[in-house]
């Protein structure tokens, strides 16, 4: 154990001032004063909010028809609609309906992409009922299709502006959905963990909006059979 | 490393009237002998000289990259595996996918035709990509929109499949087309480099053209139009 | 009369140092052999990787005789499973009549190869493969569905009674609980694949494998 952290004229002092507790502190080491002089600071700060739990910094709020960039893509929600009669796109349940969200779509990297990247990119939260699992994203689109010919959007290619929609199914049992949290997710172009080929990688969530959900109109779009 | 010289005194407040301290000769850090400063140079000179190297030139690019053969319309290419024949590409902004369904686009569609001979054993092709003229490099998958999968070749018997893809006009003059065998992993392998031979003049018909431009399902009958 | 030792120590004789290539002679000897070993040990990926997955290692027969092949194979739940069979090339001939709905691309004709195999009714035999090569080495691939035909997906086994499949190891109860229903395979059978070849290929040899590298070679008489 090093000496006592104390000079020599002030312990010489403490001893005879007769203060024992003076005495104690001066002679314990600089080590044991030290941790107990961080402990007390730290408790002393419990004063002005230094202990108070922190809110985590949340995603940024999402609005409706502005385009968002979002590594490697740029996305515009324009509405989310639900529909139990989409020609083209098969229900697993006759009593299931589609929601989709109906967004733009641009890619905005230099290279094509396939459509497993684009679900990473906007995500469904809050909905009861959707037939996909949740991940920790939220529940991912089973397909985005475009709006003009209701084919599956993948590749998507770069220098296009692709009018899509993300579809998820839900289970019929559930009720319509009133509101709905629409997730933004960006990729990062890295190598992986087990992989260092660069890559779109690690979606995280950084806008998200609730919004209202509405039955799509008769005349909303229309898919070649 | 050289071992640290004999402990100095401590510096406590220890009564100056103690016992008596025999005086220790004062630490000294012993001066480093030439050839050790000499051995330590020269490492550091190597890692230097390597980093130079290995960031002056691209070695694991180069030595990776796949061999393109370069080749024009029309032109056969002999690739390890296959012996390759781009034929004159179509485009429109609609698609006909050869079975029942007509797919719009944003931009142009381009349709490729190509004849592909198997060689030495069964092939099957499954790497396609469009290097555009305004450089960027367009996708084709084995399924989706810009897809092409000719599925197995049988030596001696020829495969007539089409390649179909969906590009920006701006991307269509000075297009180049790379087709290869493995879809993940072109490295050190042959790879086919294809001019295509298109012009703006192409783009621009090709963007105001309506009628549906077919993407055949792959054969091993030339398809009638050809 | 004892004398103590000399203090002075006599002169060392002169003696001159062995040449360099004295000291190294065994060093360089052993240099040439070391590299060959190296370039072997960490070619071993270009054997792993590329030579086995090739057909490499034929178990031949003559034309009209027929081969015992024996092979271990991996049956990807982490063990061997041992396959036992006789193969014997009865003919290889233009196949006429062309299988059901089968048309050929023009340059193209068919030929079918006649085998008969004998095995126990309990070896796995379901997943191979058959090819016909050519003098250059051209293999040409018996394929199931193509040309318009729907041939047997197992060129090797009888259509109704292929004998057992690979085991899935905890999937085989839930795909089949009691068993295929199938009649038990023959311990002799005879098959018949068509393979589409180019209408100028002589046909060489007839090869048969369910797992690369080793194959089953039967030569085609002259």
């Amino acid at each position: 154990m090093p000496g006592p952290a104390a000079p020599p004229e002030l312990r010489a002092r403490a001893r005879a001032g007769g203060s024992k507790v003076a005495r104690r502190v001066l002679d314990q080491p600089l080590q044991r004063i030290g941790v107990l002089g961080a402990l007390v600071l730290l408790a002393a700060t419990a004063a002005f909010g230094g202990l108070e739990e922190q809110t985590q910094d949340g995603p940024e709020a999402l609005v409706v028809g502005t385009p968002v960039a979002l590594a490697p893509f740029e996305l515009t929600v324009h509405r989310v609609v639900w529909t139990t009669d989409l020609p083209g796109q098969h229900l697993s349940d006759d009593a299931n309906r589609w929601v989709g969200v109906v967004a733009t779509v641009r890619n905005t990297s230099d290279a094509g992409l396939l459509g497993v990247t684009l679900r990473d990119a906007l995500t469904l939260d809050g909905v009861d009922g959707l037939v996909a699992e949740p991940s920790d994203l939220g529940v991912r689109a089973t397909s985005v299709v475009v709006l003009d010919d209701g084919s599956s959007l993948s590749p998507v290619q770069p220098g296009l502006t692709y009018e899509a929609a993300f579809l998820f199914e839900q289970d019929g049992s559930a009720a319509p959905p009133t509101t709905a949290a629409v997730q933004l997710q960006q990729h990062v172009w890295r190598g992986g963990t087990m992989d260092a080929t660069p890559a779109w990688r690690f979606p995280t969530t950084v806008l998200r909006g609730a919004l209202d959900v509405r039955e799509a109109v008769s005349d909303a779009p229309e898919e070649d059979a | 490393m050289s071992t640290p010289g004999p402990l100095a005194a401590s510096s406590d407040d220890r009564a100056a009237g103690g016992p008596a301290v025999p005086e220790q000769p004062p630490a000294r850090v012993r001066r480093p002998r030439p050839r050790a400063l000499a051995a330590g140079a020269a490492v550091l000179a190597a890692l230097a000289v390597g980093h130079v190297v290995v960031t002056a030139f691209p070695v694991d690019d180069r030595v990776q990259a796949p061999f393109l053969r370069t080749t024009t319309v029309g032109e056969p290419v002999d690739l390890r595996y296959a012996r390759l024949t781009v034929g004159r590409p179509t485009g429109s902004t609609v698609l006909d996918g050869d079975d029942g369904t007509l797919l719009a686009t944003p931009g142009v569609w381009l349709t490729v035709p190509l004849t592909i001979e198997a060689l030495g054993q069964p092939r099957a092709l499954g790497f396609a990509e469009l290097h555009g003229g305004d450089g960027r490099t367009y996708t084709v998958f084995t399924s989706g929109r810009s897809s092409f999968l000719p599925g197995t070749t049988q030596p001696g018997v020829p495969r007539y499949a089409t390649l179909r893809v969906e590009v920006p006009p701006q991307a269509v003059p000075g297009a180049r087309l790379r087709v290869g065998l493995d879809l993940d992993d072109q490295r050190r392998d042959d790879v086919a480099d294809v001019e295509l031979g298109l012009t703006q003049a192409d783009a621009e018909a090709w963007a105001a053209e309506t009628t549906p431009v077919v993407a055949h399902a792959p054969s091993d009958a030339p398809p009638e139009d050809s | 009369m004892s004398t103590p030792p000399a203090a002075t120590p006599t002169a060392p004789a002169p003696v001159h140092a062995p040449g360099w290539w004295r000291r190294n002679g065994w060093a360089l000897a052993a240099l040439p052999v070391a590299l060959a070993l190296t370039l072997v040990a960490s070619g071993d990926r270009v054997r792993t990787l590329w030579w086995e997955q090739d057909l490499r290692r034929p178990t031949a027969a003559g034309p009209g005789a027929t081969v015992e092949f024996h092979q271990d194979v991996r049956d990807g739940l982490g063990g061997t499973v041992p396959l036992d069979v006789e193969v014997g090339l009865d003919r290889v001939a233009d196949a006429a009549p062309l299988p059901d709905g089968m048309e050929l691309p023009t340059g193209t004709r068919a030929v079918r190869v006649d085998l008969t195999l004998s095995a126990d009714p309990d070896v796995v035999l379901v997943g191979c493969s058959l090819a016909v090569r050519d003098a250059d080495g051209t293999r040409y691939d018996y394929v199931a569905s193509a040309w318009g035909a729907w041939q047997p997906v197992s060129p090797c086994v009888p259509q109704d009674a292929t004998g057992p499949w690979p085991s899935l190891g905890d999937l085989d109860d839930e795909i089949s609980p009691d068993g295929t229903g199938q009649a038990p395979r023959p311990t002799t059978w005879s098959v018949s694949p068509v393979v589409v070849v180019p209408q100028d290929v002589e046909v060489t040899d007839v090869v048969l494998w369910w797992q690369l590298p080793q194959h089953v070679r039967l030569d085609v008489g002259g």
